[in-house]
């Protein structure tokens, strides 16, 4: 029977976007699960050491690549690097992005290709990158990082990009299934990253509607589910999309 | 560190229509996670038993209880032997309901009313009574099970939409006033399941065509495995979601 | 071609609580594209008969009929009443409703029973007896309202039962597109419904933090302009599906 505690041994995981907040906790998670873990970000050298280190010291397996992975040579090298060090690649958490938040009218074509350059071309090229291995490691699991008020469409939130990423992992999830490999989404709601001891607490309240769950969620909320996900417990998932918002926002 | 092998110890869950297939999957698993469970049916009170036996065999702990959960007596019953054997109640997952399957130029009130009375009517029933004992041990967990059916408004089935949809509307309610009182409520939808009249062995039974992209069919362990983590402790954040089990067959936004 | 100005001319309309607000102004809208149209209400005979008035002094046709459609009984008579009164059936729109609002703690189960016998059985029994007319007639229409509330399970509103009500007539557009009937769920999102003149505007906001990107609220005839064209020549083709009027506050997809 699988241990629960170690059930991702073996596997090799590229978190994007991992130096801090969301993509470090779940990258920290992963490799506390058994998995190998590349820890990535575009310029933060110093602090994705720093992760890496510390999982290392854990008892953990980790590196850090820096890649921009709107940029093809940085994704093949990203790949490249983790194959290398780690013999595969089975997990791919897309979770790097950037944020340009102006409304439709501010918005110019230049900020829009921008983001779609990471979030959806950059998500597209790594996924393809990736995919080979996992085929030839007989499965494996991609899931794509959403922030919630690309659902609601929150002023100044383009969901154009994160809809297209969504998409996109849909599309994948159906010609990849017979691949055994699992594609979903997980969509952060009102999630307490600002501050490096993000309590959850409802410090700022802005959200006329109190959370049911009564706090902001916390990175590790979503490792967890992550963790999930890409295990051998969540196999049957595919094409998904998870929300995790403490009941705020029920879509269905 | 707590160990995920048994992270439910000291936990007591109760699992409606439990004697077979998705339900007895799931309870066995809460079992191995560590939880008390009750097993629950209407009429097969044997299988209950045989069920129980099991999970007592590996090392678990569970209670039969028979109980109709049309009956407010039996569901008030229900209740009180899981306090009373376990200490109280963490979990409830509702997953009982009958087979019906009728096109609705024959509908008659009465089908409607008799599906009704199980998978909606029940739910209420069995939530309003475990939900009391929940909120006194801090906090815990609900489940309406849904099928996927019923999600794409199946053919011969508007009376089970209604209510499969009626459910997580209710589990949807509880969830926003539940939160206060640290009670995630969240849906688990199957879809393309193999169930018993299948002869389930999750291997390629159908046509390829209906695979879903996954390339089988589900098996009850699917669900098991989505409801243990559901009610679990790494789930917290999750409350009022619907999780669509369909290895891809259905993939709504 | 279709004269757009009379499009329902010939047709049957029944829509169930339309003393007033948005029940009353869809009869409206609907008899002036020609249809003729029943008023309905419990217990408020004298506004159902001066809706009618209204109806008919305006060039239209239209009868009220007192029904509770929670009571077989009463279901019966006023499909009755409206065959003889014009013929057949073509439109059914299921507005009437009890409002709920109660903590789930709150909540018992009587509650329930008197909340579901409106809005969830009425709609089951009422379907049941229009569909066969509609069949007869060559085809027709079914519309749910439902509010948004129910949707974001806002606090206190169990959704239990307009949830379900979608559930069924998803399972009926299914089973009765063969016969040439759409069966569709509209959700009224923030609607200014309590003063008469209802201007829409946006002044007492429990809304979220954007707002409403439209600018303002609802008002009934947005209901009446979109149930108008679900139910007419030129919507044919959409059937199983929720429109939600919210000026997109909410975008479901």
């Amino acid at each position: 029977m699988i241990d629960r505690n170690n059930e991702l041994d073996g596997k090799v995981a590229i978190i994007t976007g991992s130096a801090r907040n969301i993509g470090r906790a779940t990258a920290e998670e992963l490799a506390r699960a058994g998995a190998s873990v590349t820890i990535n970000a575009v310029n933060a050298q110093g602090l994705c050491d720093e992760v890496a280190d510390g999982i290392n010291k854990s008892g953990g397996k980790a590196i850090s690549v820096l890649a921009d992975i709107s940029k093809q040579d940085d994704v093949d090298r990203l790949v490249s690097e983790t194959v290398d060090a780690f013999g595969g690649v089975d997990i791919l958490i897309l979770n790097a992005a950037i944020r340009i938040d102006v409304g439709f009218l501010e918005r110019t074509f230049e900020n829009w290709r921008q983001t779609m350059a990471v979030a959806v071309d950059g998500s597209f090229r790594l996924s393809m990158a990736c995919v080979p291995s996992m085929i030839e490691r007989g499965g494996g699991s991609v899931v794509g990082m959403h922030g919630m008020q690309s659902y609601t469409a929150a002023a100044g939130k383009s969901p154009a990009v994160k809809d297209a990423q969504a998409g996109m992992l849909r599309g994948m999830a159906r010609d990849l299934g017979q691949h055994n490999i699992n594609c979903n989404i997980a969509v952060v709601g009102p999630f307490d990253t600002d501050r490096a001891g993000g309590s959850g607490e409802l410090a700022i309240p802005k959200l006329s509607e109190t959370i049911p769950m009564g706090r902001r969620g916390v990175p590790q909320d979503m490792a967890d589910a992550v963790r999930f996900l890409v295990g051998p417990f969540g196999r049957y998932i595919s094409g998904q999309t998870l929300h995790l918002n403490g009941g705020i926002h029920m879509p269905h | 560190m707590s160990d995920r092998n048994r992270e439910l110890e000291g936990k007591v869950a109760i699992i409606t229509g439990s004697a077979r297939n998705i339900g007895r999957a799931t309870a066995e698993e809460l079992a191995r996670a560590g939880a008390s469970v009750v097993i629950n049916a209407v009429t097969s009170e044997d299988l209950c038993k045989e069920v129980v036996a099991g999970i007592e065999k590996d090392g678990g702990k569970a209670i039969a209880v028979r109980a109709d959960i049309t009956i407010q007596e039996d569901v008030d019953r229900m209740a009180a032997e899981t306090v009373e054997a376990f200490g109280g109640i963490d979990i409830l997952v509702n997953n009982a309901a009958i087979r019906t399957s009728r096109t609705f130029t024959e509908l008659t009130y009465d089908d409607w009313e008799r599906l009704r009375d199980v998978a909606l009517d029940g739910a209420f029933r069995t939530s309003m009574a475990c939900v009391p004992h929940i909120i006194e041990r801090g906090g815990g967990s609900v489940i309406g099970i849904h099928g996927m059916g019923s999600y794409a408004g199946a053919a011969n089935g508007a009376h089970k939409s209604a209510v499969k949809n009626g459910m997580a509307g209710m589990i949807r309610g509880m969830a926003r006033d539940l939160g206060e009182h640290n009670i995630t409520c969240n849906i688990a939808s199957v879809g393309a399941f193999e169930t018993e009249r299948t002869g389930g062995s999750g291997e390629n039974q159908q046509r390829k065509e209906n695979l879903p992209p996954i390339g089988r069919k589900g098996n009850p362990m699917d669900m098991a495995y989505c409801v243990r983590f559901l009610v679990g402790p790494y789930a917290r954040y999750i409350s009022g979601q619907t999780i669509q089990l369909n290895g891809g067959l259905l993939m709504p936004q | 071609m279709t004269d757009r100005n009379n499009e329902l001319d010939g047709k049957v309309a029944i829509v169930t609580g339309s003393a007033r607000n948005i029940g009353q102004v869809t009869a409206e809208e609907l008899a002036r594209a020609g249809a003729s149209v029943v008023i309905n209400g419990v217990q408020d005979k004298a506004a159902c008969e001066a809706v009618a008035a209204g109806i008919n002094n305006a060039g239209g046709r239209a009868i009220p009929v007192m029904a509770d459609i929670s009571r077989q009984e009463d279901v019966d008579r006023l499909v009755a009443e409206t065959v003889q009164a014009f013929g057949g059936i073509d439109i059914l729109i299921l507005n009437a409703a009890t409002r709920e609002r109660r903590h789930f703690t709150d909540y018992t189960f009587d509650d329930y029973v008197k909340h579901r016998a409106v809005a969830l059985d009425g709609g089951f029994r009422m379907s049941i007896a229009c569909v066969p007319h509609m069949i007869e007639r060559g085809g027709g229409s079914v519309i749910g309202i439902h509010g948004m509330q129910a949707y974001t399970a806002a606090y206190t509103k169990l959704p239990t039962v307009k949830d379900a009500m979608g559930g069924m007539l998803r399972g009926m557009a299914t089973d009765l597109g063969q016969h040439g009937i759409t069966c569709n769920m509209t959700v009224v999102g923030h609607f200014d419904t309590n003063r008469e003149s209802g201007s829409g505007d946006v002044k007492i906001a429990p809304v979220a933090d954007d707002g409403i990107p439209m600018g303002r609220r609802g008002v009934p005839q947005d209901m009446a302009d979109t149930i108008r064209f679900l139910v007419g020549p030129f919507a044919r083709y959409i059937s199983g599906q929720t429109i939600h009027l919210n000026g997109a506050i909410h975008m479901p997809h």
